[in-house]
């Protein structure tokens, strides 16, 4: 999965890594802004 | 070596006196397979990522989001409380004119053990979505200043902890319940009971006494113990001892 992702990004290695990095960062805000707290309201926490 | 059929009477693969491994075919297995145990490592180890992610926000990204619900209910109920109240020829007790919506604030509560400064507004309704942002009054149960028990509960652990030294209070100490009319001074009357999760009979009008007429006007605070379980519920509750009408109310 991560292999496949990092082969397809476009770019040198620092480029990929940028883009990596972003990604994660989009990934971490919807989980933190969105998907967390629907969850924490939905589960039982 | 791939694609090489090996022949021979000792090879493991036998058919007709030969013995053909077809090398090529065991490579694709291979690869399969270990590619298959690379997903489902990689999707393991993001899910304990996820999860830690998740406990994290519990830890620490409950307790901003709590504080914004809480500023926000608080500028409302300060801005609502300013404007005039709907016009009435016969004003009823103050108690009765309290309006509540789910998921609306409607009071704030005070508790001076747990601080000078520790306040937090009380909304209606004790599902998730409202125990995340803010304590809340059971519904069903009485209001403040009314003959019965007004039940709130609150969370112990997340959305600013708001009841996490609860099992602390002791006889005696105040709790204060302000509406838009009135303060209303409770007192506790002993120290934390310990019920299951499943006792509802501590929201009784009177607790304990399903159906009894109710002559006393309490508080009853809920939370969970231990913290982070749901294992049981802290109950703390109080009498009404004073009531203080706001002036122009």
């Amino acid at each position: 999965m991560y292999a496949w992702l990092w082969r397809v990004l476009p770019g040198g290695t620092g480029a990929r890594a940028l883009q990596l990095l972003a990604f994660a960062l989009v990934v971490l805000a919807l989980l933190w802004f969105w998907a967390f707290p629907w969850a924490s309201d939905t589960l039982g926490t | 070596m791939l694609g090489v059929k090996l022949i021979g009477p000792d090879t493991p693969f036998c058919r007709g006196g030969t013995s053909v491994i077809d090398y090529s075919a065991l490579m694709r297995s291979a690869v399969k397979v270990s590619t298959a145990i690379r997903v489902v490592g990689e999707a393991c180890l993001t899910g304990g990522v996820i999860v830690a992610l998740f406990l994290a926000y519990l830890l620490w990204g409950t307790g901003p989001r709590a504080v914004r619900a809480q500023d926000h209910f608080a500028a409302q109920l300060n801005h609502s409380w300013q404007a005039k109240p709907p016009g009435a020829r016969v004003i009823p007790p103050a108690a009765d004119r309290i309006t509540v919506a789910l998921g609306q604030p409607f009071a704030f509560l005070r508790i001076p053990a747990f601080g000078a400064k520790w306040r937090f507004t009380i909304i209606e309704g004790t599902a998730l979505a409202q125990l995340n942002v803010s304590p809340g009054h059971v519904p069903g149960t009485q209001l403040p200043g009314q003959a019965g028990n007004f039940a709130v509960a609150g969370h112990r652990v997340t959305a600013g902890n708001p009841f996490w030294w609860l099992p602390g209070l002791r006889r005696g100490d105040m709790v204060y319940v302000d509406t838009r009319y009135d303060t209303y001074a409770y007192r506790v009357t002993g120290r934390p009971t310990w019920v299951a999760p499943s006792d509802l009979s501590v929201l009784d009008p009177v607790p304990g006494h399903p159906g009894a007429r109710p002559r006393q006007r309490l508080i009853t605070l809920i939370t969970c113990d231990p913290a982070w379980t749901g294992t049981s519920r802290v109950i703390v509750t109080g009498v009404l001892v004073a009531v203080t009408g706001k002036p122009g109310a």
